[in-house]
């Protein structure tokens, strides 16, 4: 009799090792395909840092002959230069390959606008000392001003506070000049002197600003600008051939760089 | 309370130093604001609108060597970054110029980037002459202006050999910097 268990089981060992080789097989496959995968999907992540390995690999010859040089060195000083020189040519060439274009840095200011607003007072120069002389001595004039408006019209004290207030406000610019004319016959300040004559240039009395400019360029002959407004007011006064004397034996004197522009300025015909 | 008071003042005092150095550097005397920084650099080293404007009183005052402390503690802003690497340029074309004119060493295959600073305009000049025989002066004309030119040499003060740019429109000397 056959004993049917024992042979069922004997066929599922056989049944089970038969599919043995085919699960190795299927098995191995899959860890190959992963392994692959992982690998060229490492490949792709580090695709930069293997370039810059690249790129690092071009300067060690340089640090060999940096090496070199500075044994050199050690050994005769004299040489140094020299293979400094073969040294750095080849550098150089390569930074000429990638860059073609210089770059132009330029300085960033901002701070200085932040300075100006964090509550420091802007620009105290030596002139604005002359102003406030010139505010010190307004009042007096404009008081003596009022004493004559009061004799004559009659107006009332508190009228004169509000009359006061006005004449402040609508002073105008001949007023100041006339103001620092009396100052200036009483002190014969050339600074004085060169701002009527500024004023006058720019309110386009050129006889006036030509006259005090002289008058500033005889109390003080090396004011640059004095003689700028005095050659500037003879062009307007159609003299230039006179403007063009007077600015070269200026500079003759005083290598004033302002000066000569303004003269070339004039010769070519930009300063009219 | 006491500590208060001596903060406020020290703050008090910073502040002045900081006024003071801002009004001069408006008129013009940029020597003054960098000596003035340099002997309160240490109280101030963490305000970089101080930094900067010690900075760029020293380097209109031609004192570049100065600049090598600001360039490194200047980092925390942008404008800061920018500024640090403009003074880093000019100071290193001072180096170089120094260099090139003392040891006859080729700059010319140097290609560096340049600012407005009349260092770094005199050293592009310089690098265009190529590998020459050293010499005792240099002219360059500005690329702008035809008028402006510089004068580039060494002039020995002591042990030590001083480079001086001198600035001319047309014969008329501008401004002379020296720089050692």
């Amino acid at each position: 009799m056959l004993n049917t268990r024992e042979l069922e089981s004997r066929w599922l060992k056989y049944k089970i090792k038969s599919y043995i080789p085919h699960t190795i097989i299927t098995l191995s496959s899959v860890i190959i395909i992963a392994v692959i995968s992982v690998f060229f999907t490492f490949d792709e992540e580090n695709q930069t840092p293997l370039i810059a390995v690249n790129k690092t690999i071009e300067p060690k010859p340089k640090q060999g002959i940096a090496i070199e040089i500075t044994k050199e060195t050690q050994e005769n000083k004299t040489k140094t230069t020299n293979e400094a020189l073969s040294y750095k040519e080849p550098t150089p060439q390569k930074a000429i390959a990638t860059d073609k274009n210089s770059l132009t840095l330029t300085p960033s200011l901002g701070f200085i606008k932040n300075m100006q607003h964090s509550n420091i007072p802007y620009y105290t120069h030596e002139s604005p000392k002359q102003e406030k002389k010139i505010l010190t001595q307004e009042p007096v004039e404009e008081v003596q001003d009022l004493t004559v408006r009061e004799s004559n019209q009659g107006i009332q004290k508190e009228a004169q506070e509000e009359v006061q207030k006005i004449t402040i406000n609508r002073r105008n610019i001949v007023d100041d000049i006339q103001h620092i004319i009396k100052r200036f016959k009483k002190n014969n300040n050339p600074a004085l002197s060169l701002f009527v004559a500024k004023k006058y240039y720019e309110l386009g009395d050129y006889h006036k600003a030509y006259n005090y400019a002289l008058i500033t360029n005889q109390i003080n002959s090396e004011i640059d600008a004095s003689w700028i407004v005095f050659a500037k007011s003879l062009v307007k006064l159609n003299e230039k051939n006179m403007a063009i004397k007077t600015l070269k034996e200026y500079i003759k004197s005083s290598h004033s760089s302002s000066a000569q522009i303004l003269l070339d300025e004039i010769v070519s015909g930009k300063f009219k | 309370m006491k500590t208060l008071l001596i903060l406020l003042l020290t703050i008090n005092l910073y502040a002045n130093i900081k006024e003071n150095m801002f009004n001069l550097y408006q008129n013009k005397k940029y020597e003054a604001v960098c000596t003035l920084g340099f002997n309160n650099f240490h109280a101030n080293r963490k305000d970089e609108e101080f930094i900067s404007l010690y900075a760029f009183s020293c380097l209109h005052a031609d004192y570049i060597d100065r600049l090598a402390i600001p360039i490194t503690m200047l980092k925390f802003s942008k404008e800061s970054r920018s500024n640090s690497a403009y003074f880093s340029v000019i100071l290193m074309q001072k180096k170089l110029l120094y260099h090139a004119l003392l040891d006859n060493y080729d700059i010319s295959t140097l290609k560096l980037p340049t600012t407005d600073y009349i260092l770094s305009k005199v050293f592009d000049l310089y690098s265009k002459q190529g590998k020459h025989e050293p010499r005792k002066f240099y002219l360059f004309e500005d690329k702008n202006d035809k008028k402006l030119t510089y004068k580039l040499y060494l002039s020995k003060d002591g042990n030590v050999n001083k480079m001086v740019i001198e600035e001319f429109y047309d014969t008329i000397t501008l401004k002379r910097h020296v720089y050692w």
